[in-house]
């Protein structure tokens, strides 16, 4: 049925035609850095990255040129006791998420450039493993108040 | 081999009347155990502070007198801890917030650091009481230190970072409940949630205030 075939290939040329030219295959929401004391050289970014994509993409690093260094942290908590380790990759699974948050996945963000108060942005360069960056802002804010 | 027979009866009134004792004073002294979070323990005796030659953010001297007149909320930590000491100040203060919404007795936090040779006084003033005002930080050479981090099971280490930026502390993230006589009352393990240490704080005050 070749009239049949040819139509299925225009709807599908229609549907690629109609997603967005560019969609990112990771999405990146409610970026923020804590609000710290402003002689304070350490801060936390917290972020929740999303992976739209039907492939697994890693991140590896990140940067941002509002602070000197920027590494990827996990607190983790062992015998009482808080300890802060690097993370090389966090891989990100098809449609899942991954939660950057207080007391656990964090973005070490070392000597800021100027300082920071609540309502600030900055800017965050995420490093994917394929070579490709993801550029976004977040706020420098207050933790939520709705805690539990 | 003792046979005389008045003697083991003394020996029998003493074991029956320290039982009797101890049975009034069990029946004296119960009360329902306290509905405490799995992540509470309160010392079954409570542990007095031993002496402290410390220097608190104002460049006072911190002796452990300042633990007494009051309840205290002690936590350990360093000013360059990007996570888990923010974290924990913040959540102190929502903690200190709730309980003076509910009516409650109201702590002083204290935050002692565990890295003196970055935390001058001078550093915990630009630090601890933008958490809150009314925070105190604590620091004091490591040997003035010593005797508090090992009556409380404090441990703490240091960790070179790979990204030539000084150092991390690895560092016990319990928060301890200091009593108005200037004892260990009990100890709160982390994760912390904010919910359960206002509970918890606030039924253990009104326990033994």
């Amino acid at each position: 049925m070749p009239a049949a075939r040819s139509f299925a290939a225009i709807a599908l040329t229609l549907a690629a035609m109609d997603a967005p030219a560019e969609r990112p295959p990771i999405v990146v929401e409610d970026a923020w850095v804590r609000a710290a004391p402003p002689s304070a050289e350490m801060l936390a970014g917290f972020m929740t990255l999303t992976n739209r994509s039907d492939r697994i993409h890693v991140l590896v690093a990140a940067k941002s040129p509002d602070f000197r260094e920027v590494s990827i942290h996990r607190t983790r908590i062992e015998d009482g006791m808080a300890r802060m380790r690097p993370v090389e990759r966090v891989e990100l699974l098809p449609g899942e998420s991954v939660v950057f948050e207080p007391g656990g996945l964090h973005l070490m963000l070392v000597g800021p450039e100027r300082p920071l108060s609540p309502d600030d942005e900055v800017r965050l360069v995420l490093h994917l493993e394929d070579g490709s960056q993801l550029v976004t802002t977040a706020v420098v804010r207050h933790p939520a108040g709705d805690r539990p | 081999m003792d046979r005389n027979p008045r003697r083991l009866l003394i020996v029998a009134l003493l074991i029956g009347s320290g039982l009797l004792g101890s049975a009034a004073a069990l029946v004296l002294r119960h009360e329902p155990a306290l509905e405490l979070g799995e992540r509470t323990t309160l010392l079954e005796r409570p542990r007095p502070a031993p002496e402290l030659a410390l220097t608190d953010h104002r460049g006072e001297p911190f002796d452990r007198d300042r633990l007494r007149g009051s309840w205290s909320l002690l936590f350990f930590g360093f000013t360059h801890c990007p996570d888990i000491c923010p974290t924990t100040l913040y959540q102190a203060a929502e903690v200190r917030e709730r309980l003076e919404a509910a009516g409650e007795a109201v702590p002083q936090v204290i935050f002692v650091s565990v890295d003196p040779m970055r935390d001058t006084p001078e550093r915990l003033a630009d630090y601890v009481p933008y958490f809150h005002s009314s925070f105190t930080g604590v620091t004091g050479e490591l040997a003035s230190l010593q005797p508090l981090l090992q009556s409380y099971g404090v441990a703490y280490g240091y960790q070179e970072r790979a990204d030539g930026e000084g150092y991390d502390v690895d560092h016990t993230a319990s928060l301890f409940l200091v009593d108005p006589r200037g004892r260990l009352r009990a100890l709160f393990l982390t994760p912390h949630e904010t919910r359960r240490l206002v509970a918890d704080i606030a039924a253990i005050m009104e326990r033994h205030s």
